[in-house]
């Protein structure tokens, strides 16, 4: 074993790049121990103690630097030394990067030509931070949940008297001036502009109208209460009056679950004033309310990106609720499954990372094969005990807060869904497995990666019972998303997986497929 | 044009002076620090907080990118800095100054808010800090100091802090006994360890002796005597650790620190809401890599220290 020491003497390099020093010499293959600092006697007498000081230290100052290092092999003390010399230049080149401002004040000090923040705090603090920002004239994207209903109505009524964006709270997706703010995907720069109160929804619609070969111009997101009694969707109201006077906007989408039916008034007569042309999804909602405005009313979150595609191009606009691939194919597809499953095998079991395609999913199935058990049921006799337990057909968001309590959100670190897939598979009742995946910034960097060990676990559990289960996928990506949209279809669809182009036509072939098994 | 802030110390120094000439000490991002006969004077870019002789400009500089290194001569007058060898002069507009004396300008919250605040900055410290340092002896030291409020959780030691751990323990033991003749030789055993340009240890030891002068006025205990701990403390602190960690320690032991670490004790002592305290946590707790957590920690242990009624007894107006 030998000791070397790299000096610096009378030099001083700030602390974040001291402890950079120290954990990236520590990482080098060969190096037993390591110790960076200044050439204190307590520093010193550290290294003597775990056995890496030599005379060259023993002579140190404390305003001399040192890394000190315990290796076998002479190369590897090269490395280190050349790693020190690599990082502190590499210091010096990032000179300007290192100051994290810690507080609003000091990053509006520090970058005083800010107009838009994204606050991610604890619930508790969250509305003074979004009031502070906005009454700083700084838009606000508040990705913070558990903030008081009367807390929004405050800093919601507050942007809206001055003019600003206050999206939020619960708000995990915009894209503002082509830029992904939290959850998003990467699309195409074109005239839709979109308002969501809906993450996934949001994403999904976008991520369509890009797979169409259009683009959006913004997307504004108004956390999941906008459209409630008491906010009486004054986002949702403030982001359609900006695109109806944007420009760079041609055509409208809004997304929201079923709004309170006063406050979907509101929105559809702002929204009929517009020469533009406007697509409300209001997921499982009143159309006939929403065609009474003129405007454009949808079945599915497909169909809105369908729609609003339609009008840029000035074609005819008409519902979307088919398939991508012809009759035929979906037949063979539907038989070929068909004949994977055991008798006996007759169950759906939905286990989604996005609530609102799980909201969708429970929508289109429940109208083909009836109630749908969940932990976010759309009727109350349908809310699942133990939300751990699947029962006959169940679909579950595993976003909702009950599963995300002290842990990421499943589309980061889909840990919840890694043992959910395994525990359906010992179900022999279970024939089908549907499952959403989403891509973008903010997702996990590989989300369907993380999941291929424990489908195949699932698999060869119902392998050993003589069965299979059928996985059927859509994933909700484009191809400029950090992750490979290719790739993990290809990786899908090795595992014997049936990926569908949106999450709706997913739903649509499980439905047809678990019709045909309980006929 | 820098409309700048300066110490009040310093500002006095230059009304007599009219003109400091010092070599500089070291640079950073954003500080540079001069040799100023046997002290340092700091400039600051004003993404930093205000401390003792320094200099806060009005504008953001990268001192990095002005090709300057040590042992330049650094000039400072009422109208510029000027630094010849590297071409830079700051020109120098307004001066306003800032007191680096310790300020009991607060309004004093009631003992049981205070201990909230305490609980909350433990936690704070577990959840938020950096633990790379010595923090992680902020849950474990009651084990070895007599008269400690336990920890509400414990982690493991790291390799520093359990290096270190007896020693401080002995270190805090002789203060809480007020065994002033031993105190010094204790702190020499410690001053100097740790990670860091201002190493760990020091950082602590800052926050316990700001935290012992700030909490003499709260209790309202005759603060001579936790000066006269202090003045132990630091007594032979000369040459044991880096200069810029010296300069920090001995205005420490006066309760002089930076702008956002007295702010944040004001906060801890006054009856302010939740939102400002956290938000003058989270300014302190990201100062340099491990400091503000090892200042924090040091504070904290100071405030549980000051918990203990036998300990405050001793230091009661006689």
């Amino acid at each position: 074993m030998a000791v070397s020491a790299e000096i610096r003497e009378d030099t001083y390099y700030d602390s974040v790049t001291l402890m950079l020093i120290s954990k990236e010499v520590k990482k080098i293959e060969g190096v037993k121990e390591a110790l960076v600092g200044m050439g204190t006697d307590l520093n010193k007498e550290l290294a003597e103690n775990l056995n890496i000081s030599n005379d060259k230290l023993r002579n140190l100052t404390p305003n001399d630097f040192f890394v000190t290092v315990l290796s076998d092999d002479e190369l590897v003390l090269e490395k280190v030394i050349h790693q020190v010399d690599i990082l502190l230049s590499q210091k010096k080149a990032e000179a300007g990067n290192d100051y994290r401002p810690p507080t609003i004040e000091s990053a509006i000090n520090y970058q005083p030509d800010s107009n838009m923040v994204v606050i991610s705090v604890p619930g508790k603090y969250a509305a003074a931070e979004a009031k502070k920002a906005l009454m700083n004239d700084l838009n606000v994207m508040l990705f913070s949940d558990n903030v008081t209903i009367n807390e929004e109505k405050e800093l919601k009524e507050l942007a809206v008297e001055k003019g600003l964006l206050m999206m939020g709270p619960d708000c995990g997706t915009a894209i503002i001036n082509n830029v992904p703010l939290a959850f998003a995907n990467v699309i195409k720069k074109g005239s839709i502009g979109v308002v969501g109160a809906s993450g996934t929804g949001t994403q999904e619609v976008t991520v369509i109208i890009d797979k169409l070969g259009e683009g959006i111009s913004q997307v504004i997101g108004t956390g999941g209460r906008d459209l409630k009694s008491e906010i009486g969707g004054l986002m949702m109201l403030q982001g359609l009056e900006g695109l109806i006077e944007d420009p760079n906007t041609s055509v409208i989408v809004l997304i929201s679950k079923p709004p309170a039916k006063e406050v979907a008034e509101k929105v559809l007569s702002v929204a009929a004033k517009s020469s533009k042309p406007v697509v409300v999804d209001f997921i499982g909602g009143d159309r006939e309310q929403v065609k009474k405005y003129g405007l454009y009313p949808c079945t599915t979150l497909e169909d809105a990106a369908y729609k609003a595609v339609a009008l840029v191009r000035g074609e005819e606009v008409k519902d979307y609720n088919g398939f991508t691939l012809n009759d035929d194919e979906i037949e063979k597809i539907v038989d070929n499954s068909i004949k994977k499953l055991a008798p006996g095998q007759k169950y759906v079991r939905g286990i989604y990372t996005g609530g609102t395609l799980a909201d969708e999913a429970m929508k289109l199935l429940s109208e083909k094969i009836g109630g749908i058990y969940s932990n976010i049921p759309l009727s109350p006799e349908f809310k699942l005990l133990d939300i751990n337990k699947s029962v006959r057909n169940t679909v579950i968001d595993l976003g909702d807060d009950e599963f995300t309590v002290g842990k990421p959100h499943p589309m980061i670190e889909p840990f919840g869904r890694v043992e959910r897939i395994v525990k359906e598979a010992l179900d022999d009742e279970v024939a089908i497995i549907l499952m959403d995946f989403v891509l973008g910034y903010g997702s996990n960097e590989d989300p369907v990666g993380a999941m291929l060990p424990s489908i195949k676990e699932a698999q060869e559990i119902m392998q050993s019972k003589d069965k299979e289960f059928l996985i059927i996928a859509s994933i909700c990506g484009t191809v400029n998303d950090p992750q490979s949209l290719e790739e993990s279809q290809k990786r899908l669809a090795e595992i014997g997986a049936i990926v569908m182009p949106s999450n709706s036509q997913a739903v649509r072939i499980c439905a047809k497929i678990l019709k045909r098994l309980n006929n | 044009m820098n409309n700048v802030c300066m110490c009040k110390r310093l500002y006095e120094r230059l009304n007599k002076a009219k003109e400091i000439e010092g070599k500089l000490h070291s640079v950073f991002n954003h500080v540079i620090n001069i040799n100023y006969e046997d002290e340092l004077i700091s400039i600051l870019s004003k993404d930093v907080s205000m401390m003792p002789m320094a200099i806060l400009l009005s504008n953001s500089v990268n001192f990095k990118k002005q090709n300057l290194s040590q042992d330049m001569n650094v000039v400072i007058n009422k109208n510029n800095i000027l630094v010849k060898e590297a071409e830079l002069e700051i020109n120098i507009g307004n001066i306003s100054t800032w007191n680096s004396l310790v300020n009991f300008d607060y309004k004093r919250s009631a003992e049981s808010k205070l201990l909230l605040k305490i609980d909350c900055l433990e936690r704070f410290i577990l959840n938020e800090g950096s633990l790379d340092g010595i923090a992680s002896i902020t849950f474990n030291i009651h084990k070895y100091v007599k008269g400690l409020k336990p920890s509400n959780t414990e982690i493991p030691l790291n390799n520093y802090s359990n290096f270190i751990i007896e020693r401080i323990a002995e270190f805090l033991d002789y203060i809480m006994n007020n065994q002033l003749s031993k105190i010094s030789k204790s702190s020499k055993r410690i001053i100097g360890f740790g990670p860091g340009l201002t190493p760990s240890i020091d950082d602590f030891i800052a926050g316990l002796m700001i935290s012992f002068v700030y909490l003499s006025d709260f209790y309202d205990l005759d603060r001579s005597k936790f000066i006269a701990i202090n003045n132990e403390i630091v007594k032979e602190v000369k040459n044991r650790t880096t200069k810029v960690s010296e300069t920090m320690i001995l205005f420490a032991s006066r309760g002089e620190c930076s702008e956002v670490l007295r702010k944040f004790i004001h906060c801890l002592l006054s009856d302010t809401e939740d939102t400002q305290f956290i938000n003058c946590l989270r300014g302190t707790i990201s100062l340099g890599e491990t400091s503000g957590t090892d200042t924090l920690s040091g504070v904290y242990i100071g405030c549980r220290m000051m918990q203990n009624k036998n300990f405050r007894r001793v230091f009661r107006w006689q």
